[in-house]
């Protein structure tokens, strides 16, 4: 169930399809991402593909017959009539084309009748229409679902794509459930359901004794996870410096070389990146630190050899000099940068009180605390992720008046409006409605779960925060997530006798984190007769999910009062 | 990908960890870190800073207590496939044959056109329009390919193949050299008179598209000067992936077991996979080297170097150097006495201990051997190796030394203790014969 995997297999057939010989790769801008999360140059040069060409309406007219072309495109109108454009005139020798998706027999035909010099040899669809950036984590590069808290139609279908060929690359069919309270989720379920009937024979697959499930999530049902910082690498780095397409921009630092603009964090390709990505600041600053000095004794060890062959040799007997001095560098560099933004933006403080926050410990001293940390004259984002915080996370009969109190501070300090009116659009994407039993309840449970903690020994102030995803999972490990809350899509399909649960694969519409991938890499690990795969429309820090909540609340006029009860 | 990719290339240079600066070749950069970061100071120095508050709140909490462990999914095969080529090829036939009809008929007209063609603009005119009728004018208000209507300075033209009426946008010229080389006429003679007069036939895109295609057909199969390299290329790497290599591998393997009669033979083959290999490295040298008229040609070209450098580096780290006669002599010395040793004292001296740490170390050691050549070495004692008898226990000590000096390719060591070894059997030798019938067990004195 290794999405790396499944995407990797795909293209590997691809290159292997064609035939020995010289081959380009024709992709779309999509297509472009998936294949270069999972494969670096030097691995698929050695796959004899040695041009990379973008099909666009200002493609270039070198033709080079002798080359054979393998086309990956996802299956859009664009990419069709592009394609048609293509094959009338021909630039290369013979054309493999593969569609990442389903893709229907008009469109096949239109192509068909493009081909008139008889060109194309193969035409498949390959479901790699996803970004696989772990084993256990997609992303369909999604920034924004919708608006009026409802689906934009075009976003509605590539999730629903998505999705398929994510089931469909791992030969997965799954249950599927939903979470009731949240319209968007049903929406999807259902077309999902829709493409199962209507393709029944690619669904028609050889299962196990245990069906899987698709576990279909709103963000608005969590709304806190992705405003608190992170400390772990990956999500770290994504929340500070911004991951886009497994790269990372580091124009802005100061007298940095051109060569390091851009760098490229991708596991697949990066082992020190692999190794330490879900560890956290202070662990890989230790192993930094110690990776200097490793270098810098072996390059000690061999300081009495003086004649060049002697360092000849030196070089030679480590294969892995070269590599690591640069991947070494290129993670020096990036902890700099976020250790520089750790002291800046006084995030330790920002966090330990973020963590307080959503974990309701010390719910009296919350709002002194806001307000002493924005006295500090913290960013205007963090100082308004705090106050959104607090609006989520309180329920007093008071935290209305307070919350007025602390907005006007936030005014009084000149934070921008911008950051201001967010307070608000964070309310009313929050589809929370906390029933006060409810509350208590829940309370009572993190209580006890505190308490153990307690007993245990002091927990990572800085960790304390679980995602809402993370305890639903556990249930549905268990087989104890409700059905009433979780219901199954149709009665049809719905098992009879109490359920066992072996596959999951759990997508949230509006994004997840790399905290949360980073849960579900640990419950994958702590319990080894499940596997999980995590997928979002896109994978969020805090600043891009507050993009996406201003875009998805932009005509929502629902008040604090309506939403909630206080 | 592409951006990626070099970006990626770019990282795996030769940059110091601690400044940054990319020195390209890796002596300069070990130069230069022996003068910019020996003091130990200055090194530590910059990451101590780095951390601060951070490293004692987080760190002291979360360190040491996590395991490594990550969770292993078994290998999966491929996804679903769904093959849509039987029904394109269905739909394309149709149209094929459609289309080879309408190229045919294309030309026969084309081939009348020229027959005959008369040099005046007027006379001309009446020959084109007896062969292909020319669609009436009057009902057609707009162009059918892009539909914009016609006007003053929109004006209609005729396409002298098919007859149908477009503007002047949607139109293109033939010029008649063309037009002849495409009926394959050289007609030189008739050539030369016209000329001057009307050089070209005005097309509609359809029918102009229709020629061209037919033209790109006949270049379809014309191979550049790349192509040949490039196949010579493939076939000294099959030669090397697919044979050479595994040859030298069973050979190289022969050798460490101290089998010196294959020598010449792992000599051999070691010097033909080099020869490829340098073959390789020149003609995809020759590649890069060509006359490159268009963009994408160069990065092919540049690729396919990229590409053939690794291979040549994977190919050279594949096949170590080979030992000497005389190192491999002495593998097969050390095996021979080692054999006698046993026979002699007609016992094994704790055997399955040893083999057992040995295999151990040996699994362990074995990719860093590299690593450790010039590392200090000196032997570790295996507290497993006991026995009750000093001389036999220093006995295994010393083999277990041996074992290790060996994996880390000190022959010199070896010898020495070997020596040892040899000094020591024969005492135990002795001993035994002195203290009668007691193997494994007897007092010095
Ligand atoms: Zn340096
Ligand atoms: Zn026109
Ligand atoms: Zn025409």
């Amino acid at each position: 169930m290794d999405l790396i995997q499944a995407v990797k297999l795909y293209i590997i057939k691809m290159t292997e399809d064609c035939g020995p010989g010289m081959k380009v790769l024709l992709m779309d801008k999509t297509t472009t991402s998936i294949v270069s999360a999972v494969f670096s140059q030097s691995e698929i040069l050695q796959r004899e593909v040695y041009l990379f060409e973008q099909l666009t309406s200002t493609s270039s007219s070198d033709s080079m017959y002798h080359m054979k072309c393998i086309t990956f495109l996802r299956p859009t109108r664009e990419n069709i009539s592009l394609l048609c454009k293509e094959l009338r005139n021909p630039r290369y020798g013979y054309y493999y084309i593969y569609f990442s998706n389903i893709i229907s027999k008009t469109d096949i035909k239109t192509i068909a009748e493009s081909d008139i010099q008889e060109v194309v040899r193969e035409v498949q669809e390959y479901y790699a229409d996803y970004l696989a950036i772990a084993p256990h984590l997609f992303s369909l590069n999604i920034p924004s679902c919708g608006q009026c808290l409802s689906w934009d139609p075009l976003q509605l279908t590539r999730c629903t794509q998505g999705i398929i060929s994510v089931l469909l690359s791992l030969k997965k069919n799954p249950l599927i459930r939903f979470q009731a309270s949240s319209k968007m989720s049903k929406q999807l379920a259902e077309k999902v359901k829709v493409i199962f009937s209507k393709e029944e024979n690619l669904f028609n697959l050889k299962q196990g004794d245990i069906q899987p499930q698709l576990l279909i999530l709103d963000r608005r049902e969590d709304p806190v996870t992705p405003l608190l910082m992170p400390w772990s690498y990956q999500a770290m780095v994504h929340e500070l410096l911004t991951i886009n397409n497994n790269q990372v921009d580091l124009s802005h630092i100061e007298d940095i070389k051109p060569d390091l603009h851009k760098v490229l964090l991708c596991a697949e390709q990066d082992d020190l990146y692999k190794q330490n990505i879900y560890k956290n600041f202070g662990e890989i600053g230790e192993i930094m630190k110690s990776l200097i000095d490793d270098f810098k004794s072996k390059a000690k060890n061999h300081q009495k050899l003086d004649t060049i062959s002697d360092m000849k040799a030196f070089v030679e007997n480590y294969p892995q000099f070269k590599k690591m001095s640069g991947t070494v560098a290129k993670h020096v560099i990036i902890m700099e940068q976020l250790s520089n933004y750790v002291t800046k933006k006084n995030l330790l403080e920002v966090s330990e009180l973020q963590q307080q926050i959503a974990c309701d410990i010390q719910s009296s001293q919350h709002t002194q605390k806001i307000r002493e940390l924005i006295e500090k004259n913290i960013p205007d984002e963090e100082a308004s992720k705090l106050v959104m915080l607090y609006a989520l996370k309180s329920f007093s009969k008071d935290s209305n008046r307070e919350l007025t109190s602390l907005i006007q501070i936030l005014k009084s300090k000149k934070v921008a409006d911008h950051w201001i009116e967010l307070v608000h659009d964070v309310m009313k994407f929050q589809s929370k409605i906390i029933l006060d039993n409810e509350n208590t309840l829940k309370n009572a449970k993190q209580i006890t779960k505190r308490f153990y903690k307690d007993l245990k020994g002091v927990d990572n102030i800085f960790t304390q925060h679980v995602p809402l995803m993370k305890e639903l999972v556990e249930d549905l490990i268990k087989s104890r997530l409700k059905e009433e809350q979780y219901p199954f899509l149709s009665d049809i399909n719905q098992p009879t006798k109490k359920y066992e649960v072996q596959d999951i694969i759990v997508f949230v519409i509006g994004g997840v984190t790399y905290e949360e991938s980073m849960a579900i890499y640990n419950l994958n690990t702590a319990n080894p007769q499940v596997r999980i795969i995590l997928g979002g429309s896109t994978v969020h820090n805090s600043s891009s999910f507050l993009n996406e909540v201003k875009l998805a609340t932009f005509g929502v006029i629902k008040s604090r009062g309506g939403s909630r009860k206080l | 990908m592409t951006e990626a990719g070099e970006e990626n290339i770019v990282l795996e240079g030769f940059l110091c960890p601690i400044c940054k600066v990319d020195f390209g070749v890796d002596l300069k950069l070990f130069l230069h870190f022996q003068e910019a970061h020996s003091e130990d100071q200055d090194l530590v120095k910059s990451f101590k800073d780095l951390f601060g508050k951070a490293k004692e709140k987080i760190l002291k909490n979360d360190i040491g207590k996590k395991e490594e462990r990550h969770y292993v999914w078994e290998p999966q095969e491929i996804g679903e496939v769904q093959s849509h080529f039987q029904y394109f090829k269905h739909c394309r036939n149709k149209w094929v044959e459609h289309f080879v009809m309408e190229t045919n008929k294309t030309v026969v007209r084309l081939e009348k056109l020229l027959c005959n063609l008369p040099q005046d603009p007027n006379k001309r005119k009446t020959h084109e329009q007896t062969i292909v009728h020319w669609l009436d004018g009057k009902d057609v208000t707009r162009c059918p390919d892009c539909t914009k209507s016609f006007n003053i300075t929109r004006r209609q033209h005729h396409c002298r193949l098919c007859g149908s009426i477009v503007c002047h946008e949607c139109s293109c010229f033939l010029p008649l050299a063309k037009a002849y080389e495409t009926i394959n006429e050289t007609a030189k003679n008739q050539l030369t008179s016209l000329t001057q007069s009307s050089p070209s036939f005005r097309l509609c895109v359809h029918c102009g598209q229709v020629l061209e295609n037919r033209e790109q057909i006949k270049y379809r199969d014309l191979k550049p000067l790349m192509c040949d390299y490039y196949d010579k290329i493939i076939e000294c790497r099959n030669k090397i992936e697919n044979d050479l290599l595994i040859k030298f591998n069973q050979t190289y393997n022969l050798l460490k077991e101290g089998e010196s009669s294959y020598l010449t033979e792992a000599n051999r083959i070691r010097s033909d996979i080099v020869k490829l290999a340098e073959a390789i490295d020149a003609l995809s040298n020759r590649i890069l080297k060509l006359e490159n008229d268009t963009n994408s040609s160069k990065v092919t070209t540049k690729n396919i170097r990229l590409a053939m450098i690794q291979c040549v580096q994977s190919t050279v780290l594949a096949i170590p150097a080979l030992p000497s006669l005389k190192e491999i002599e002495e593998i097969a010395q050390r095996k021979r006495e080692a054999a006698e040793a046993r026979l002699r004292n007609g016992q094994d001296l704790d055997k399955p201990k040893i083999s057992q740490s040995v295999s151990k170390r040996h699994s362990t050691q074995k990719n860093e051997i590299k690593l450790r050549l010039e590392d200090g070495w000196s032997p570790v004692t295996n507290a497993n190796v006991n026995s009750d008898n000093p001389v036999v226990e220093q006995m295994n000590i010393i083999k277990n030394y041996i074992k290790q000096a060996k994996e880390a390719y000190r022959f010199d060591e070896v010898a020495s203790l070997e020596r040892n070894l040899q000094e020591l059997n024969e005492e135990y030798f002795k001993m035994q014969n002195d203290s009668g019938n007691m193997p494994g067990y007897s007092t010095k004195n």
